[in-house]
């Protein structure tokens, strides 16, 4: 699927990094600054997904659903990875 | 209740073309473009795409998509169906549905709007449909795998070869759009420029500094996007920076090609990325604004119904109504470059398999209306205007007094003084012989934009215009070309294994050299073609273009026979036979032609003629039979491979239907859906 190798290699490694930035949401203040973070990042997504950038959130959304023991990767790693793997196959836009 | 509500709108759209059809004479208004065009819309999607869903694709939610069966949370991800409309439409929509309207308006308004509407609702948007379903159906399989697995190995490679011929017509044709809009502008070109430190300042912001936060840095490529707009100005008066920003046509367009080959070679997060997130959201951004303003100023429009043109005359481009009208409005009615975003990042995004009716079927209908929505820009411009910024100056007699005076000998007004007055207030030298589509477009975005927010802002509002059709025109030069290259190395991949390595440095530059000196070199010889390089290039753009759309059809028409519903292939077989005349008679012309204009033989042939006369200089004269010669080459390759692929097809058709041999099809087997149920 991706013409990346990195990319696939990311999902074998064993698991070493505790939490993961996931970690970081459950530390914030709770209430109504929470539901607001939450619908911006939300916000984010759905953007990042008009403009078909590969979305973090929704990613890891699925590792935590599918593999729950793979490690989680840093936005940084996910950024690098799957932006180059987005624009491997075929157009991407038109004329 | 129902009922009398579709017929309310079947009647609405009925009047709107009865008072584009019968208002001769006068100004209409664009409201009855409107109208005639979303009811049209709004009829073909209620009722020819359900029929399409249900009938002829039997699309079943019960049945799980590749997003759901195969998701890994990025490629393959179920997306709401909003989301992915707004995906798909902006990744179909370019340059293409703004610049072939206004192209074609030199017809007059109505033909280009008849077959933008009814040729989206009859073929563009069923081959967009039909790929994605199909697509959808086989994993995400892209139009070149389909073509392979479901028609033959032959016809799999003819259909890779043509799509990357037609990639670098593309880029050619979209590289000499922006150079005919930035020459002579240090506006423009300024603002431009600014967009590439833009864009590598956002993409180190994404990947480096503050991973992640997309909005952030698309907030601030935005905010300096217009700074760059507002400082464009100032560099433009000022007597130091004017001159370093004014560049000749020859210039610009090898610096295009130098800009190509690096965006190519560098890491996509440095500059494509963040280039591509930008030009999203302008482009979804301007498209609504424009959609607002002119629903809002409903604009009489000034051009005619119909011109003289139609006789193939026509100063713009040459060649009669049939088949160059259907020819040069390519995207926006149906395009062939869809078909390769069908089968690409869309179908493996659904979430589920009918919500594949509103994003093939009506994601075209959205691209239709927004070729509808250039046609009135350009059609609110006075005629005379149109076409002293649309016919190349030589055309035009090569200065401005001379230039109203051809404008009056065609029947429409223009000063002299009117064309400065209006350059000056847009902040150009001059605005004569900008052709290529994209200043006049500006200059009716402009003139739609100003009168809804205000006359003194019309300069900013022409630089706004061009500086979002040149962002995203770039954005394709970019992403083009990498794919251009992605494809030549795997196609030489087959000559020599290491040059199929996609990561192998020495294979990366060759194969993005050659791609930008293709592209580049068509582009140099439409900088340099006497006649204006549109007048050549974009019929052979469109010709490519159509003949894709033809492949896709191909493909099509085997997915819909393959799946037992041979009774319904009319639905991609009447599109199909309706571009095979259209295309095939306007290469025929475009090559054999005894008229100058429209013949690349009979050109070539009166260019010898000349220097044979001494009245041309050979090594001029020799470069431009080549380029002549060239371009007939081109057209006929186009040709020859698309009737290759339909005889295939139409061999692989008759063999299920003969029913002798067992039919393969490479369908996924149905597996039911957890979202239902």
């Amino acid at each position: 699927m991706s013409r990346n190798p990195a990319a696939r290699r990311l999902g074998e490694s064993a698991a070493q990094r505790p939490g993961g930035p996931a970690d970081g949401w459950a530390q914030a203040p709770s209430g109504l600054w929470v539901q607001l973070r939450e619908k911006a990042i939300a916000c984010v997504s759905t953007f990042r997904q008009v403009a078909g950038m590969p979305d973090y959130q929704g990613y890891l959304r699925h590792l935590r659903l599918t593999h729950p023991d793979w490690p989680l990767p840093t936005e940084r790693e996910f950024y690098t990875l799957y932006v180059t793997a987005r624009y491997g196959d075929g157009p991407t836009r038109c004329c | 209740m129902i009922p009398l509500l579709w017929s309310l709108v079947a009647l609405a759209g009925a009047a709107g073309w009865a008072m584009l059809a019968l208002g001769r004479g006068e100004t209409v208004s664009a409201a009855w473009l409107i109208l005639a065009a979303v009811g049209t819309y709004l009829i073909a999607y209620r009722f020819y795409s359900r029929f399409l869903a249900t009938r002829v694709f039997g699309l079943d939610n019960r049945r799980a998509t590749p997003a759901e069966r195969l998701g890994n949370g990025r490629d393959f991800v179920p997306t709401s169906r909003w989301v992915l409309f707004g995906h798909h439409f902006a990744a179909i929509s370019g340059a293409g549905p703004l610049i072939g309207p206004v192209l074609a308006a030199q017809f007059g308004y109505l033909p280009g709007t008849l077959w933008i509407v009814f040729g989206v609702v009859l073929a563009g948007a069923v081959q967009d449909f039909t790929i994605l379903v199909g697509s959808m159906r086989r994993d995400g399989k892209s139009l070149g795998q389909m073509a392979k697995e479901e028609i033959g190995a032959f016809t799999g490679l003819a259909a890779m070869v043509a799509i990357l011929a037609i990639m670098i017509i593309l880029l050619a044709v979209l590289a000499l759009v922006v150079v005919n809009a930035l020459r002579d502008s240090p506006w423009g070109l300024f603002t431009i420029a600014c967009t590439i430190p833009i864009a590598v300042l956002m993409g180190f912001w994404m990947k480096a500094w503050r991973p992640g936060r997309t909005l952030e840095a698309s907030g601030a490529g935005v905010v300096l996007l217009l700074l760059a707009l507002v400082g464009g100005q100032q560099v433009a008066a000022s007597p130091t920076l004017a001159p370093l920003f004014t560049w000749a046509p020859v210039t610009l367009a090898l610096a295009l090609v130098a800009y190509g080959f690096v965006a190519s070679v560098l890491p996509v997060w440095m500059l494509l990325a963040p280039r591509d997130y930008l030009s999203t959201f302008m482009k979804i951004g301007t498209i609504a604004l424009l959609a607002v303003t002119i629903l809002v100023e409903l604009p009489d429009l000034k051009l005619p119904a119909l011109t003289r043109f139609i006789d193939g005359t026509g100063p713009v481009f040459a060649g009669k109504l049939f088949p160059f009208a259907f020819i040069t409005i390519a995207c926006g009615a149906i395009s062939g470059f869809h078909a390769l975003v069908a089968s690409g990042t869309t179908p493996k995004m659904l979430r589920r398999e009918e919500d594949a009716r509103l994003i093939g079927y009506g994601g075209m209908l959205m691209e239709s209306f927004v070729a509808v929505m250039a046609m009135c820009a350009a059609a609110v411009l006075d005629p005379g205007v149109y076409f002293a910024i649309n016919v190349p100056l030589a055309k035009l007699g090569g200065n401005a007094v001379a230039a109203a005076e051809t404008i009056r000998g065609w029947g429409f007004a223009v000063t002299p003084e009117q064309m400065d007055a209006l350059a000056r207030q847009v902040g150009e030298a001059s605005l004569l012989g900008r052709t290529g589509g994209a200043p006049s477009l500006a200059v009716g975005m402009a003139t739609l934009f100003s009168g809804a927010f205000g006359e003194h802002l019309l300069a900013l509002w022409y630089h706004f215009a061009i500086m979002f059709e040149a962002l995203f025109i770039l954005t394709t030069i970019d992403a083009g070309t990498r794919v251009g290259r992605f494809m030549l190395q795997e196609l030489a991949g087959h000559v020599w294994a290491p040059l199929g390595r996609t990561s192998w440095y020495p294979s990366i530059v060759l194969s993005s050299l050659l791609v930008v000196l293709g592209w580049g070199w068509f582009l140099v010889q439409g900088v340099l073609d006497p006649l204006g390089g549109i007048n050549s290039l974009w019929p052979l753009f469109g010709i490519s273009n159509q003949l894709l759309a033809s492949v896709a059809l191909c493909v099509g028409t085997t997915l819909i026979i393959k799946a037992g519903r041979a009774r319904y292939a009319w639905a991609t077989l009447l599109p199909l036979a309706w571009l095979l005349v259209v295309t095939l008679t306007a290469s025929w012309q475009k090559v054999f032609s005894p008229e100058r204009r429209i013949g690349f033989l009979t050109d070539a042939a009166a260019l010898k003629a000349e220097i044979a006369a001494g009245t041309l200089d050979p090594v001029r004269g020799g470069r431009l039979i080549f380029n002549d010669q060239l371009n007939a080459v081109m057209a006929s390759v186009f040709v020859v491979i698309v009737l290759a692929v339909v005889l295939s097809s139409l061999r692989e058709w008759l063999r299920i239907l003969r029913g002798g041999t067992p039919v393969t099809s490479a369908e996924t087997p149905f597996v039911e859906s957890a979202y239902v149920s």
